[in-house]
């Protein structure tokens, strides 16, 4: 046991001399969430906000127009009616036809155009809420006819007073099922994905550096067991990525507000597991490979692999459904599971007991692998 | 039983029988036996590749020998390795330390695998460096040290926790004069303290300055072993004379059977050599049969009893070749 220690505390000593490893544990971590956090929507939840819409109502919008105005306000837009110049300055703008109400009227198609600056997350949720204005707009349109009067402003205004005979109200089933977004996602996938590289490609390449240089052999022959020696490189891989994993969790909350939901002890345990994954696999590729150069290149490729495909880059959770079920079969895939489950969704550890036990299991097999495969010289 | 020094208890430090390693088809290692004693340098002299590593390997555990047997204190190597490899200071042929780290920060992770800590390290540190010569620079990182400054350090690595058994294999390659007396120097102290000192080398001239015992090893195989006196009497008192030139070997060998004394070690068609005593005085009678014999001779070496006349004589090969 205290050659376990020995080993595990001399290499972890080694690894935060180099400046590489600093960079990539304190200092890359936090601009990637920073980054990307901010372009998927920060800290913004969604639909609490106001947002902007430019309303481009070509000549002879009528009173239909005015309807879907309000109803688009009623949706969360602040609407505004821009000259024609100006219109670029808006991320969404909505143009309606020429003589909107009297072709809507007339039983003619009117084509509703909605433009987006951008795509992402965010753009699923206005043409939803803006598809919400205009069907309601049409169905009292609808129950104007039906009730035999001829539809006005007028007769809108009288509808509006009348009791509703059906109301759809919605309200969150009390956790939240969104999909996260913006730092929600942002932090805790930057922090699977950096912390998988760094064990893997420094983990790694060490080893192949203390094995060309005799290091190894000459530990070999020194009093301790090989098993003891496994142990400790893998003990001080694994501190490592506590080290990464600990500060993302705390610059995570500090810098970004993440929230990690209300089950931290066990967020932090799965964080354990993920990590002792990483260290075996770290040991495995260094046993694998047989050149630094070789280390790098498949520890980088393997571990942008397992993020994009786990569910670091982008939530699972709007992804088709190929790529969910590749993302159940990945260990990233397990972590960030179990991530959302915690701190997103709220859905306490039994939901994320089934990652655990998962990443547990895998942490086990490649630690196995690692034992078979590991050489001094 | 009544507790004994440990010298007496096992006058035997080293205890290798029958060692064998294979690589595959190569036979690395072919049947190796020797002891080696406390208080001794026992030494592996032999050219490249003649398997000096790979046993020194099989001593420290790093290598499983396919057969045969090493005993170190007493401690089967193989099933009781760590008690074993606890009584072990072992310095490679190749260089082995953190290039990154001081001599300092080196020397307590090899201090510390060895089990010293704290004060006993600290003061075993400054000890160490100091007889190394290296106090001056022990901050600084290896990457900027001397290939010699490195051979100390690498040294320094392999005694800082007093081994009984201290396994120096080819410790001053590469390395100048004047560190190479540092060295030696060093390892005479080691054996004084009453280490036991597995020495290998392919310098001659430090095998037999330094080494009490010596087994010459060629092949796989120890050809000869014993003290100096016991080798140097086994070169026997003959002279080695080297004849280069062009040569017919049979007419050659028969024109040398009548110079009384002389015996043709081998005899090609561009070298000859010959061993006989007191050689000196024979010259001209050897040149003479040899030129009868149609021989033309174009350089002549003679060389005087030593371990390099018993190597050429057990192989027809010199050392360094
Ligand atoms: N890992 C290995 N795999 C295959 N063959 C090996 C291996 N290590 C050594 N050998 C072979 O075993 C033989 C003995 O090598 P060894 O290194 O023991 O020689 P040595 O006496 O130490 O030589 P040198 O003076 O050059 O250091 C050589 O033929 C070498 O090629
Ligand atoms: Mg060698």
């Amino acid at each position: 046991m205290r050659n376990i220690w020995f080993i595990a505390r001399k290499d972890v000593q080694y690894f935060l001399r180099e400046k590489e490893v600093l960079l990539w544990i304190f200092v890359m971590p936090a601009l990637f969430m920073y980054f990307i956090g901010t372009v998927s929507g920060g800290n913004s939840v969604r639909g609490s906000g106001k947002d902007p819409l430019a309303l481009n109502s070509l000549t002879n919008g009528g009173f239909l127009a005015d309807e879907l105005t309000r109803r688009l306000k009623e949706n969360d837009y602040v609407v505004d009616h821009p000259p024609a110049e100006a219109l670029t300055n808006y991320e969404r703008r909505l143009t309606l036809p020429e003589n909107f109400t009297e072709s809507v009227l007339a039983g003619t198609q009117a084509v509703v155009r909605l433009e987006r600056k951008e795509g992402g997350l965010a753009q699923d949720y206005d043409r939803f809420r803006i598809g919400r204005a205009s069907y309601t707009v049409l169905a009292d349109l609808l129950a104007c006819v039906q009730a035999g009067e001829t539809p006005t402003a007028v007769a809108f205004d009288r509808l509006r007073q009348m009791p509703r005979t059906v109301k759809l109200d919605i309200h969150p089933a009390g956790k939240r099922r969104e999909p996260p977004t913006g730092f929600q996602q942002a932090v805790p996938g930057i922090m699977v994905m950096i912390s998988l590289i760094v064990m893997l490609t420094s983990g790694a390449v060490s080893l192949i550096v203390e094995r060309q240089q005799g290091l190894l052999k000459r530990l070999a022959s020194a009093p301790m067991s090989r098993g003891e020696v496994f142990a400790g490189k893998w003990l001080g891989r694994l501190a490592l990525g506590m080290v990464q994993i600990v500060f993302a969790l705390i610059a995570g909350g500090v810098l970004f507000h993440m929230n990690w939901g209300p089950d931290v002890p066990f967020v932090l345990l799965v964080l354990t597991a993920w990590g002792a994954f990483c260290a075996s696999f770290g040991i495995v590729l260094g046993s694998v490979a047989r050149t630094e150069g070789q280390a790098i290149g498949l520890g980088v490729l393997v571990s942008n692999v397992f993020a994009a495909l786990g569910g670091c880059w982008w939530p699972m959770e709007i992804a088709p459904a190929w790529m969910q079920a590749v993302a159940r079969a990945l260990p990233t895939g397990w972590t960030m599971h179990a991530l959302h489950q915690l701190a997103s969704f709220r859905a306490g550890p039994t939901a994320a007991l089934g990652d655990l036990v998962l990443l547990l299991l895998a942490a086990a097999v490649m630690a196995w692998i690692g034992v078979r495969r590991f050489r001094f010289d | 039983m009544p507790a004994q020094p440990f010298n007496q208890r096992h006058r035997t430090v080293i205890e290798v029988t029958g060692l064998q390693k294979k690589y595959g088809e190569l036979v690395a290692v072919d049947g190796v036996s020797f002891r080696a004693e406390p208080g001794q340098i026992f030494g592996l002299l032999g050219p490249n590749g003649a398997g000096k590593t790979t046993t020194i390997g099989c001593i420290s555990g790093l290598l499983e020998p396919t057969a045969g047997s090493v005993r170190v204190l007493g401690h089967d190597v193989v099933s009781d390795g760590r008690a074993a490899r606890q009584q072990l200071g072992v310095v490679p042929q190749e260089l082995a330390l953190y290039e990154d780290l001081s001599a300092t920060e080196n020397l307590q992770f090899w201090g510390g695998a060895y089990g010293l800590r704290g004060a006993e390290l600290k003061a075993r540190l400054r000890e160490v460096l100091t007889a190394v010569g290296l106090l001056d620079r022990a901050r600084e990182p290896v990457k900027r040290f001397s290939g010699g400054m490195k051979r100390r350090l690498n040294l320094a690595c392999g005694i800082l926790h007093r081994p009984k058994i201290l396994l120096l294999d080819e410790p001053t390659a590469g390395v100048d004069p004047q560190s190479r007396m540092r060295l030696l120097e060093l390892v005479r102290e080691e054996v004084a303290r009453g280490a036991c000192v597995l020495y290998t080398t392919h310098y001659l001239e430090e095998a037999e300055s330094l080494c009490d015992r010596l087994a010459i090893v060629d092949h796989g195989k120890i050809i000869a072993a014993g003290t100096l006196a016991e080798l140097r009497a086994m070169a026997g008192e003959n002279d080695l004379l080297l004849l280069n030139g062009r040569f017919d070997p049979e007419r050659a060998r028969a024109a040398l059977q009548t110079v009384g004394g002389v015996e043709v070690v081998q005899a090609g068609p561009d070298a000859v050599r010959l061993a006989s005593r007191e050689a000196t005085r024979k010259l001209a009678e050897i040149f003479g049969a040899l030129a009868a014999g149609g021989a033309d001779i174009r350089e002549t070496t003679l060389t005087q009893p030593s371990l390099e006349t018993l190597f050429i004589k057990l192989t027809g090969r010199k050392l360094r070749e």
